[in-house]
């Protein structure tokens, strides 16, 4: 019985969905350039209520994370652990910056968290 | 003319700043139970800013940075903080009365035993804020960005939040009508010793 009970637990965790995140901002650029498709950069602290609430929340809803696994390459930075690597220049979190790899041109860029309709309204615009 | 004139000068200085206490806060960013109403305090950098206990009718902060400042116990009434930023700021027992509040950002700020009254905000921030033991008085959060804040102590009767975003927000010991609790509890607030009222 417990040997099925993990085994449905590690099922669960398998096919649970997920945005898929690249670990560094330099392998996102690899990633996105090797499968031609824009970058999703996300600007983050863990203590930011706002970028929480993307994560928890709308990061788990399944058209949203299969329409990003599907179109983007994404990666999160923290603000103050990644200071150095910071592409862009921000004035509040979370950001999202939307760009092409090679250049690292953008080509959209959004502030503050917003609901599900809204950030897949957003996704959508960029890949128009 | 001459008498009428000079009462329009003493009207005008009665209702507006002490320059004293203008050039004291500029010069410092602090300033206790100043008289700073009616200044023009927009488009400024005002980060951690010390305004305990002080007059701020009719102050223009739009645009302006008040991150981490200390607004406790001051009067609001008639201000302008659209755009303005006072994320991290204390405003425990502050009035605020009639301010405009588009685009304003107070997250994770203090706004427990506050007195808020006519306020319609568009776009107003509120992760994380936190309202304990709040007064609300026809204000309307309609669509603001709630999440994680926490209200405890609150009569919503007098407060709009439809299509307000509630998720993982704690409210407690409060009174709601019926329907304000459904609109929480599907938004995965959580809620718990709340008087929901059938209406």
């Amino acid at each position: 019985m417990r040997i099925l009970s993990l085994l449905i637990l590690s099922l669960s965790f398998l096919f649970s969905s997920s945005i898929d995140f690249e670990d560094s901002l330099s392998q996102a650029k690899e990633e996105a350039i090797k499968n031609n498709k824009p970058l999703m950069i996300m600007y983050s602290t863990s203590t930011c209520p706002e970028c929480n609430y993307m994560k928890k929340k709308v990061f788990k809803n399944d058209e949203i994370v299969s329409y990003v696994n599907k179109n983007f390459i994404s990666v999160i930075m923290d603000i103050n652990e990644d200071k150095k690597e910071l592409p862009y220049s921000f004035i509040g979190i979370p950001t999202f910056y939307f760009s092409n790899a090679t250049q690292m041109n953008l080509i959209k860029k959004s502030i503050g968290g917003m609901r599900e309709k809204e950030f897949l309204n957003l996704l959508k615009s960029v890949k128009e | 003319m001459k008498y009428l004139l000079l009462l329009i000068f003493l009207v005008t200085n009665l209702l507006s700043y002490k320059q004293e206490d203008l050039e004291k806060y500029l010069a410092t960013k602090s300033c206790e139970e100043c008289d700073l109403s009616m200044a023009n305090l927009s488009n400024k950098n005002l980060e951690n800013s010390n305004l305990t206990g002080s007059n701020l009718t009719g102050v223009n902060f739009e645009n302006s940075n008040l991150l981490k400042s200390n607004l406790w116990g001051t009067t609001l009434e008639n201000a302008n903080l659209n755009n303005a930023n006072l994320r991290a700021s204390n405003l425990e027992a502050s009035i605020l009365i009639n301010v405009q509040c588009d685009n304003t950002i107070l997250k994770g700020a203090n706004l427990s035993n506050a007195t808020l009254e006519n306020l319609s905000c568009k776009n107003l921030s509120l992760w994380a804020t936190r309202f304990l033991d709040t007064t609300f008085d026809n204000v309307d959060f309609s669509k603001a960005g709630a999440a994680y804040s926490v209200f405890d102590g609150v009569n919503f009767n007098d407060l709009k939040i439809e299509e307000a975003i509630f998720w993982n927000a704690k409210i407690s010991n409060s009174t709601l009508s019926k329907q304000k609790c459904d609109y929480l509890e599907k938004e995965e607030a959580i809620l718990y010793e709340n008087n929901c009222e059938e209406h």
